[in-house]
């Protein structure tokens, strides 16, 4: 297939960006920028100085700079009240299941980390770029930015069924930008019934960097760990479904008299409640040939999260050969194992457990390898750049906006 | 260059005025204006202030100081601005008053001010010392 011509400058608009910041969002907006300026694209990288969204909202200077792809990256001074009381208070009710009226809606978006620097460069040079690109959908940057230049404004939802996807004030973004780029099919059929009005809509997945290679050994000679272990890799907090993860495989390994233990990685500190001290490992945060040594060394490698628009952490399990035991509850993980036919999904400790069995089977290697095969057929970065690449030229062809 | 303070609601927001005041901005910005949004409540604008409070009003004043032109929409009666906003935009050369499209929400009133609130309470109005007091004085027996 030919390729279509790189004319035209890119923009991407993270809420946040760095080489530090650990979360699939993050890490496919970084990397999909500075694949598409490896092949010659001119890309602005648009962005705040946010690390972290309650505690460091102002953690990198603002400014500009060149990452060795030849993205540049523009970051301008981000903004929060010192209260973030309509943000806490929104998050509380959300999470209870009450409804936030359409003020409430806007307050609670507003009191986000806002980046008014950003808004405005954006009004004055959105005409230069022939393409934005928005994502996650729920932050102040997406929903802010989306409204200036909508006919060149695609988004990156990375979308699953969360309370916040109900919110009202997220209609307009997904009705009036030029399309939306869905990492999966779950995710793609999810916003269709969410917002029935939805703009041009296409799957393009998530690229993973294929490793290099991987030393089991040299992961558990670090960090100490002999025998069996199942591998929780990710962000520790309660809606990536990790509290309820400690509870289970507690649960799971007594049911099933399993000897096996479970290490979990992740950045931030962490609390393991006193059932689950026995049990669990913490290895804080790994880099990557770490991440990939672990990942290498697991009998399995546990995705718990019921929030998922892709799940990065089951395709970089596959590449490294491990099982992966997935949550069933969401919808896009048991799509993943029910293409790559590998893995295994569980609902409980029960399930948790046999899925652990299974996976400590001298044969359950196969069904690394299955997963392997799977993710270097669909989600290598060339499969994922090329599709991008196809879609920019359909949808925002040179000189169309 | 002209500097231009535009006071309304401003995106994001449900106020439909928004969309208004952000077409404003765009054509005063490709003219060469130079432009600051001030908004009721947090938005895309770089500074927010309720004209009604002091607080606000006061914010809104530091942002209009200096200003060569004032474009306001949905300006409250002047009775409801407090006083620090009242003197700034008296040193302004221009100021234009523009209602919001139809449907748009009235601008936040004077009742929430505490300029107001003090008047009010002078006047013999109910306060929150009166009413708990009240209360108190209706439990006993």
């Amino acid at each position: 297939m030919a390729s279509p011509p790189r004319a035209g400058r890119l923009g991407f608009v993270p809420v946040r960006f760095g080489d530090d910041l650990v979360g699939g969002a993050e890490m496919l907006m970084r990397e999909m920028a500075d694949g598409l300026a490896a092949r010659g694209w001119a890309v602005d990288v648009l962005t705040g100085c946010t690390r972290d969204h309650f505690r460091e909202v102002n953690h990198y200077p603002p400014g500009e700079s060149v990452r060795p792809s030849g993205a540049r990256v523009v970051r301008f001074p981000s903004v929060a009240s010192m209260h973030r009381a309509d943000r806490v208070l929104g998050n509380r009710a959300l999470a209870a299941g009450t409804q936030l009226d359409t003020d409430a809606q806007y307050r609670w978006c507003n009191d986000d980390v806002r980046v008014p620097g950003l808004f405005d460069h954006l009004l004055d040079h959105a005409h230069e770029y022939r393409a934005l690109v928005f994502g996650p959908y729920l932050y102040w940057t997406t929903v802010a930015g989306s409204m200036v230049a909508p006919e060149r404004s695609v988004l990156v939802p990375c979308l699953h069924d969360e309370p916040t996807a109900h919110l009202r004030l997220f209609d307009r973004e997904f009705r009036d930008a030029r399309g939306v780029w869905f990492l999966s099919e779950p995710e793609a059929a999810f916003a269709r019934s969410r917002f029935p009005f939805l703009a041009d809509a296409a799957v393009i997945g998530s690229g993973v960097d294929v490793p290099a290679g991987a030393d089991p050994e040299r992961f558990r000679a670090r960090h100490g760990i002999r025998g069996p272990f199942a591998l929780y890799a990710g962000r520790r907090e309660k809606g990536k479904g990790f509290g309820r993860l400690l509870d289970d495989f507690v649960d799971a390994v007594g049911l099933e008299h399993l000897d096996v233990t479970l290490v979990v990685a992740g950045p931030g500190a962490v609390t393991i409640p006193d059932r689950a001290r026995a049990h669990v490992v913490d290895v804080g945060l790994l880099d990557v040939l770490d991440r990939d040594d672990a990942m290498a060394a697991a009998s399995a490698v546990i995705q718990p999260s019921p929030y998922e628009s892709f799940s990065r952490t089951m395709m970089e399990a596959w590449l490294a050969g491990a099982s992966v035991i997935a949550n069933r509850a969401s919808a896009v993980s048991a799509w993943h194992c029910e293409r790559a036919g590998a893995g295994s999904t569980y609902s409980g400790a029960d399930e948790l457990g046999r899925a652990l069995r299974a996976a400590l089977e001298p044969g359950a290697r196969e069904d690394g390898v299955r997963g392997r095969d799977y993710v270097l057929r669909e989600y290598t970065w060339p499969a994922v750049l090329d599709r991008v690449e196809v879609l920019l030229d359909g949808w925002l062809p040179v000189g169309s906006a | 260059m002209t500097r231009v303070v535009v006071i309304g609601p401003y995106p994001p927001t449900a106020d439909p005025a928004g969309d208004a005041v952000l077409a404003l901005v765009r054509e005063l910005r490709a003219g060469g204006d130079t432009v600051e949004v001030v908004s009721p409540v947090p938005s895309a604008a770089p500074h927010h202030g309720d004209p009604a409070t002091w607080a606000g009003a006061s914010r809104v004043a530091r942002a209009v100081r200096g200003a060569d032109r004032v474009v306001w929409f949905g300006a409250p009666d002047e009775g409801a601005v407090a006083s620090p906003l009242r003197r700034a935009l008296a040193t302004v050369p221009r100021v234009e008053h523009r209602p919001g499209p139809t449907g748009t929400r009235e601008a936040p009133t004077g009742d929430r001010g505490w300029t107001v609130r003090l008047a009010r309470a002078r006047a013999g109005g109910p306060t929150f010392v009166r009413t708990v007091a009240d209360r108190v004085r209706r439990l006993r027996p």
